[in-house]
């Protein structure tokens, strides 16, 4: 369902400022069982506090519900649940689904309801009201949420697992290419550059430096062709890792390329910082080059 | 009972390069040239279907699809996405019908590596790729349609439906959010099973013009809430829209 502020010809908590006041709030809560616990279900829990009395009471008249849609486009997985309660747990057997699974929460007319108003809707419907609501209408859009079933039991904290570094094809190559067409983000170093790349991973002094230019590199031109290869599965893990994260990774936007250099950086823990330090330490000696380390990206 | 062997997800990236490096030259072997060249894992669930080969050759879609989907009936929905399943049987179990279903040997190199990518792979799962895939595009249009409500004889009435053209498998039904719902599944094929006098010109036109239809309500409502009485009612209620449907002349 597209939504819009000309989508409905009523007025729609949630969609645009149709309804003012307080918003409603949606929490949830991914329950994952262990990976080995295969019988076991996913589970999410959501709680809302809806915060519009007019729609709380067709919700307590019985004239409309809330609605869960699942869809999972790996498993041709849509269905929807109904509930009155505002605190429902919902389960997903682990054989049904596969990478990412979409949540979206509505409020819903159970029924036809004739003479519809809003007392917190925009001055503009007034001339409108009363509206007739059909059955299975939105009365209110709550929340989209996603989660990934391919990615869940992966340890997202190191870039290791979406970023390979390999051996040019092209035995003449002279510039490094990045390759994004499949599960992982392939940075492809000239026959010469990997070879110094394999000679230096998992030197201390060495990291900075990688990770301020060709891991940097490799990122944003991955970052930046986010658009169309967002259901790859190393275009998923980004979005996993940023989602685990809002603190840092809240204000930016996947889908804008602007927000590539930025989102990047913060991916590789601001690595431009780490190599001015690095280059101040070596300046001042305090950093014996060739120092190996376990931390490597 | 033999269980039946899936490609690993390292062997289907070296089936992969392989196919990229011979420009598929291998493709036009009469041998499955993959027999035991790659990491095989097998499946503790899924019985393995020696006699589907046989079952299939030269049959129409539709019956490859049932015999496909009566093959593995118990797979669930992730096995069913699973591209190792897919490319095994595309591969090795299927090899001789996939040949015969898809000729090669007249195409030049570059027709040749599409269609072989296209047809034998199966890239990233979702619902357009797997509907579009070879074998799996059947056995999903089965599991999407199978209605065993409607009695042992009956139960294929809306697979032979939906596979009457392929545009609604392919290019409408099957591919868009509308098409993973079973109540607008069964409520539309049986619409149509239910008149057929109504459907005997112009199919495909009209069956767009009901898709239109559908996605327009789904617009406004819900319809992952509504029941098959509902989806019939609609393209009833508005017949006016769609029967008189042509095809647009080029």
């Amino acid at each position: 369902m597209q939504l819009s502020d000309s989508s409905f010809p009523y007025p729609v908590l949630g969609i645009g400022d149709a309804i003012g006041g307080p918003q409603p709030d949606v929490s949830v809560i991914d329950h994952i069982p262990l990976k080995e616990r295969i019988a076991d279900p996913y589970r999410w829990e959501f709680k809302i506090d809806l915060k519009n009395p007019d729609i709380e009471a067709l919700i307590a008249d019985g004239k409309a519900s809330y609605l869960y849609e699942v869809k999972c486009s790996a498993t041709f997985l849509r269905f929807c649940k109904t509930t009155r309660e505002c605190n429902y747990s919902l389960e997903l057997d682990r054989r049904d689904v596969n990478k990412r699974v979409e949540f979206s929460l509505w409020v819903v007319a159970d029924d036809c309801i004739a003479d519809y108003r809003n007392a917190a809707a925009h001055a503009d419907y007034r001339i409108l009201e009363p509206f007739e609501v059909e059955r299975g209408a939105p009365l209110a859009f709550l929340k989209a949420y996603h989660w990934d079933a391919e990615l869940c039991y992966e340890d997202l904290t190191s870039l290791r697992s979406i970023l390979i570094i390999e051996k040019h094809n092209d035995p003449a190559a002279e510039f490094p290419t990045v390759d994004v067409d499949g599960d992982y983000v392939r940075l492809c170093l000239p026959i010469t550059q990997f070879d110094g790349f394999l000679a230096v991973t998992g030197n201390e002094t060495a990291a900075p430096v990688l990770h301020s230019s060709i891991l940097l590199f490799a990122l944003q031109s991955a970052l930046v062709r986010y658009n169309e290869n967002r259901e790859r599965r190393w275009a998923r893990a980004i979005e996993e890792i940023t989602r685990r994260d809002p603190e840092r990774f809240g204000s930016f936007d996947l889908g804008n390329v602007d927000d590539a250099s930025g989102l990047a950086l913060r991916l590789l823990n601001n690595p431009t910082k780490r190599l001015g330090e690095t280059i101040a330490e070596l300046t001042r000696g305090t950093v014996r080059p060739g120092t190996n380390s376990e931390d490597d990206e | 009972m033999t269980k039946q062997k899936y490609f690993s997800l390292h062997a289907l990236h070296l089936l992969k390069e392989a196919f990229w490096a011979n420009n598929g030259e291998s493709y036009l072997n009469e041998k499955p040239f993959a027999v035991d060249a790659f990491e095989e894992l097998e499946s503790p669930d899924i019985d393995a279907a020696p006699e589907l080969a046989s079952r299939i050759a030269g049959k129409p879609d539709v019956e490859v699809a049932i015999a496909l989907y009566e093959a593995f009936p118990h797979l669930n929905r992730l096995e069913a996405s699973d591209p190792g399943f897919w490319t095994h049987l595309t591969h090795i179990e299927l090899w001789n019908y996939m040949r015969e279903r898809f000729p090669l040997s007249e195409l030049s190199v570059e027709k040749r590596r599409t269609k072989i990518e296209d047809k034998w792979f199966l890239g990233d799962p979702s619902q357009s790729a797997l509907i579009h895939h070879p074998l799996a595009g059947l056995w999903w249009g089965v599991l999407l349609t199978v209605a065993p409500e409607r009695g042992e004889e009956k139960k294929y009435d809306l697979t032979h439906i939906l596979f009457r053209n392929l545009d609604l498998p392919t290019r409408t039904l099957g591919t868009y959010e509308l098409g993973r719902l079973p109540a607008a599944v069964k409520g539309v094929l049986g619409y149509v099973f239910d008149h057929p006098d109504l459907f005997k010109e112009n199919y495909e036109a009209k069956m767009r013009a009901i898709m239109r239809l559908l996605n327009a309500i789904g617009g406004v409502v819900q319809l992952g809430c509504m029941d098959e009485a509902f989806f019939r009612l609609r393209i009833e209620e508005n017949r006016d829209t769609w029967l008189s449907a042509r095809k647009k002349q080029s």
